[in-house]
C-alpha cells in the first residue's frame, strides 16, 4: 500500500466546535462505515476520588500560605455568622423563647360582654372578635356562668376552666388585721402543676370543704407568722361582709363574719414565673376555695357581681381557659368566641415581638454573610491566581490525557476542601467565640447580682448549618474558577515556554 | 481485535489537513493540504525548519488540537467526530507525546510525573507505582525515582518524559523535537533509545526535528514539510 496515498474529497467538518467557518469546511462529509473509534468504550475509565483528593492536597501544601490565609479567610467569616446567629438565638431564647417554655401559650382569658359593648375590655379586644356594632347592642348577651364554663371546659382540647374571681376582706391575728384582695381558685385546679411549684411550704387545700388558706411569704409576714414551714397550721381569722340573699326594703343587707381559717400552706409567685399571673398567683396574696368563699360568702366587689346579686343570676367576669397544647388554642378560641364572649391571648402580643426577632434575625445573618461573602470571594481570587499559575501544568495534564472533567474536578475540590476546612475552624471559632461572650457577661451579671442566662446561644442546627452552608458556598465560588481551568487550550498553554 | 484493526491498513492517516491560524487580518496556512499515512511499526522523522508547520501536524494527531479541514484518521476512525472527552482518551491511551521542554510537573517526583497518565485512566496506585517503576527502571533511572524534575539533568528529564509518554502503553509515540534542548550526546542516547523501541520492541515513532543529520542516522522514512506543505 502506498502510504502516501491521498484521498481527495475526504474532507470532516462535523463535530468540529472551534472550526472557522471556511471554504473547505462546506464539503460534505463521506459516507464510510462504523469504525472502532466512533464506538469507544462508554463509559470511560475515569480518575479515581483519591487520586483527585491527593493532587488537590498536594497543590494546597505547595501554596500553603495562600490556602491558609484564603482558608483563614473562610474562618473569619463563618465564624461572625455562627456569632451573629447565636446572638439573635440567645435574644430569641431569652425573650420569646422563655415565655414560650412557660405556660402562657396554653391560657386564654374569657371576657363576659355584659359591660364591655363599647369599650371593651381591659386588655383589649382580641383582633379576632372585634367589638360588634352599636345596632348589635339589643342583642342577648350570653351570661358566663357555671353553665358555660362547663360547656367550656367539655371542648376538645381544654384542660380547665375556672372563673377568675377575687374578694376583698380581713385578715387577723393577735393584734395585726388588715384588708387585702382575695383570690378564689376551685380546689381542683390547685392540683396543676403550676401551683405546687409556687410552694415554699405546706400544701394547697385540698378539697372545698377544708377551711384551710394560702397566702404569699409576704402577707405572712405582715401577719406576723413564723417564716417557713413553721407558718403551716397556724390559724388566722377572716372577716368578710357577707350579704344576705334577695333584697330587703331597705336595699342589700350586709353582715360581718368571722372565719378562723388554717394556713394550709405559703406561696411565693415568683417561683413559678410568668405563669403566676395567668394562674392568679400573682394577683394576690391570699388564696382561698371555692367552697370556703361560698361559705364566708365573700362579697366580690364589682358591677358584675353587684347585678348578678340583683339579678339573682351568677356571671362570672372573666374566666381562665387553659389547653393542652398551644396547637389547641386556635380551635378552642374560635369555639368559644361562637358562645359570643371575647378572648385574649398572650400570643396576641407576642406575636409583635416575634416580628421584631425575625427582623433582627435577618440583620445579624445579613452581616454574618457579608463577611462570608467576602471571604468567598477571597477563595475565587485564589483560585484564579492558581489557574494562572498552572496554565502550563493544566496543558500538561490534558496533552497526557487527562479530561476537561479531570481538571474541573481538581479545582473544584481544592475550593472545596478551603470552605470545608475553613469552615470547621469558622464553626470552632464562633462557638468559643459566643462561649467567651457568654462567660464575660455572665461574669458582669452576677457582679451585678443577676442569675447567670445563656446570651449568645449556639444549638447543633446551627453548628451543623455553618458548616453545610460554607461549604456549599464554596463549591458555587469554586464553579467559575474550576470551569474556567478546565477550557484553557493545552496548544495554547504548552507554547508558554 | 487488536490485530484484526491493524491488518485493516494504517496506523495513522492524515488526509487533506488543513490548519489556519488568523493572525489579525492575515490567514496563515500552517498547515495545507498535507496527506501521508503510517504503518504500524515506523519510525518516522518529519522534517523542517521552523514553522513549516511541524509542531501543528503532530498537534494535530495528538488529538490536542483539531484541523481547520481535512481529516486525520486512527486506526481507519475520524478523529473529527470525537467530543473533548473522547479526544482526551485519545491522548491518554493511543498516543504518547514528548517534546522539546520536556514538559515535567516540576513539583511532582519522577515516579509520580510517569504514573499520572495513569492515574487520570482510573488505574489504582500500587500497579501504576509499579509500571512507573518498571518504566524508569528501563530507561537506566531506576535510582532517580523520587527527584523531582529541577534535580535531574536535561537528559534524565527527557527519559522521564519518555516513560511518561509510554505509561499506557500508546500505538504511537508523536516526539516533537526531544533534543532540541540537549547536548548531541545526550541526543544520541534519546534517539538511540527511540531507536532501540522502534526495532526491538515494534514501537511506531513520528519524530518531529529540523536536524537533517539526526534525522538521516536513525528514522527510516521522512516527510519534509515546507510551508506547511509535504515538499516531494
Amino acid at each position: 500500500m502506498d502510504p502516501f496515498r491521498v484521498r481527495p474529497g475526504v474532507l470532516a467538518f462535523r463535530g468540529w466546535r472551534r472550526a472557522p467557518p471556511t471554504a473547505i469546511n462546506k464539503v460534505p462529509f463521506e459516507d464510510r462505515p462504523a469504525t472502532a473509534l466512533d464506538s469507544y468504550p462508554y463509559p470511560f475509565k475515569a480518575m479515581n476520588f483519591r487520586d483527585i483528593l491527593r493532587l488537590g492536597l498536594q497543590n494546597m501544601q505547595r501554596r500553603a500560605l495562600r490556602f491558609f490565609l484564603t482558608t483563614f479567610g473562610v474562618t473569619i467569616g463563618v465564624g461572625m455568622l455562627v456569632i451573629m446567629m447565636s446572638v439573635g438565638v440567645g435574644i430569641q431564647r431569652n425573650t420569646v423563647g422563655r415565655l414560650e417554655s412557660t405556660d402562657l401559650f396554653t391560657s386564654l382569658t374569657v371576657f363576659s360582654d355584659v359591660f364591655s359593648r363599647r369599650g371593651g375590655p381591659i386588655f383589649g379586644p382580641s383582633r379576632r372578635s372585634p367589638m360588634p356594632p352599636a345596632g348589635d347592642a339589643q342583642k342577648e348577651r350570653p351570661a358566663l356562668d357555671d353553665a358555660v364554663l362547663a360547656q367550656m371546659s367539655a371542648l376538645a382540647g381544654v384542660r380547665y376552666v375556672y372563673p377568675q374571681r377575687n374578694f376583698t376582706a380581713q385578715l387577723k391575728r393577735d393584734k395585726t388585721s388588715f384588708e387585702t384582695m382575695i383570690t378564689i381558685l376551685p380546689a381542683p385546679i390547685v392540683r396543676e402543676p403550676v401551683y405546687a411549684q409556687s410552694l415554699e411550704a405546706g400544701a394547697f387545700f385540698a378539697s372545698d370543704a377544708e377551711d384551710s388558706i394560702v397566702l404569699s411569704e409576704f402577707v405572712a409576714q405582715r401577719l406576723g407568722l413564723p417564716a417557713g414551714a413553721a407558718a403551716v397550721g397556724q390559724t388566722v381569722s377572716l372577716l368578710t361582709l357577707a350579704s344576705m340573699p334577695g333584697l330587703s326594703p331597705e336595699g342589700l343587707s350586709f353582715q360581718q363574719k368571722e372565719t378562723i381559717v388554717r394556713v394550709a400552706g405559703l406561696f411565693s409567685p415568683r417561683r413559678s414565673g410568668v405563669s403566676a399571673g395567668l394562674s392568679g398567683l400573682g394577683f394576690s396574696g391570699v388564696i382561698v376555695s371555692s367552697g370556703l368563699a361560698d361559705r364566708v360568702g365573700g362579697f366580690q366587689l364589682s358591677l358584675n357581681s353587684l347585678f348578678g346579686m340583683l339579678s339573682g343570676k351568677k356571671n362570672y367576669g372573666l374566666a381562665t381557659v387553659r389547653v393542652h397544647t398551644p396547637r389547641d388554642l386556635s380551635a378552642v378560641r374560635k369555639e368559644i368566641e361562637k358562645l359570643g364572649f371575647t378572648t385574649f391571648a398572650i400570643s396576641d402580643a407576642l406575636g409583635r415581638l416575634k416580628i421584631v426577632l425575625v427582623i433582627l434575625d435577618s440583620i445579624l445573618g445579613i452581616i454574618g454573610s457579608i463577611a462570608l461573602v467576602v471571604s468567598l470571594l477571597g477563595i475565587v481570587n485564589t483560585m484564579l491566581m492558581s489557574i494562572l499559575e498552572r496554565t502550563r501544568e493544566i496543558g500538561i495534564m490534558k496533552a497526557i490525557g487527562a479530561e476537561d472533567w479531570d481538571i474541573q474536578k481538581i479545582f473544584f475540590l481544592e475550593a472545596g476542601l478551603i470552605g470545608f476546612i475553613g469552615g470547621w475552624a469558622g464553626v470552632g471559632l464562633g462557638w468559643t467565640g459566643s462561649r467567651l461572650v457568654n462567660w464575660i457577661v455572665n461574669r458582669l451579671i452576677v457582679q451585678q447580682g443577676g442569675d447567670p442566662t445563656q446570651v449568645l446561644a449556639t444549638p447543633w442546627w446551627l453548628v451543623l448549618g455553618a458548616m453545610v452552608f460554607s461549604i456549599v458556598v464554596s463549591l458555587l465560588a469554586g464553579i467559575y474558577p474550576a470551569r474556567r481551568a478546565a477550557r484553557i487550550d493545552p496548544v495554547i498553554a504548552l507554547r508558554h515556554d | 481485535m487488536q490485530d484484526e484493526l491493524e491488518s485493516q491498513g494504517p496506523l495513522i492517516e492524515c488526509l487533506e489537513v488543513t490548519k489556519l491560524y488568523r493572525m489579525g487580518n492575515e490567514t496563515i496556512h500552517a498547515l495545507d493540504r498535507v496527506s501521508f499515512a503510517v504503518n504500524q511499526g515506523e519510525f518516522i522523522a518529519i522534517l523542517g525548519t521552523s514553522g513549516s508547520g511541524k509542531s501543528t501536524l503532530l498537534n494535530l494527531l495528538g488529538g490536542l488540537d483539531r484541523p481547520t479541514g481535512g481529516e486525520v484518521r486512527f486506526r481507519q476512525a475520524s478523529l473529527a467526530p470525537l467530543r473533548s472527552k473522547a479526544l482526551a482518551h485519545h491522548r491518554r491511551k493511543n498516543v504518547g507525546m514528548i517534546f522539546q521542554s520536556f514538559h515535567l510537573i516540576p513539583t511532582m517526583t519522577a515516579l509520580d510525573n510517569v504514573a499520572l497518565p495513569m492515574a487520570f485512566d482510573g488505574l489504582p496506585l500500587d500497579a501504576r507505582r509499579a509500571r512507573a517503576e518498571a518504566l524508569l527502571a528501563r530507561l537506566g533511572l531506576g535510582g532517580r525515582l523520587h527527584h523531582r524534575p529541577p534535580e535531574l539533568s536535561g537528559g534524565e528529564q527527557q527519559r522521564v518524559a519518555m516513560a511518561r509518554a509510554l505509561a499506557n502503553n500508546p500505538a504511537v509515540l508523536l516526539a516533537d523535537e526531544p533534543t532540541g534542548n540537549l547536548d548531541s550526546a545526550r541526543s544520541h542516547e534519546i534517539l538511540q533509545i527511540f531507536k532501540e523501541m522502534n526495532e526491538q520492541s515494534g514501537q511506531t515513532l513520528l519524530l518531529v526535528t529540523h536536524d537533517l543529520e539526526y534525522a538521516r542516522r536513525y528514522a527510516r522514512r521522512f516527510i519534509h514539510l515546507v510551508d506547511g506543505k509535504i515538499a516531494v
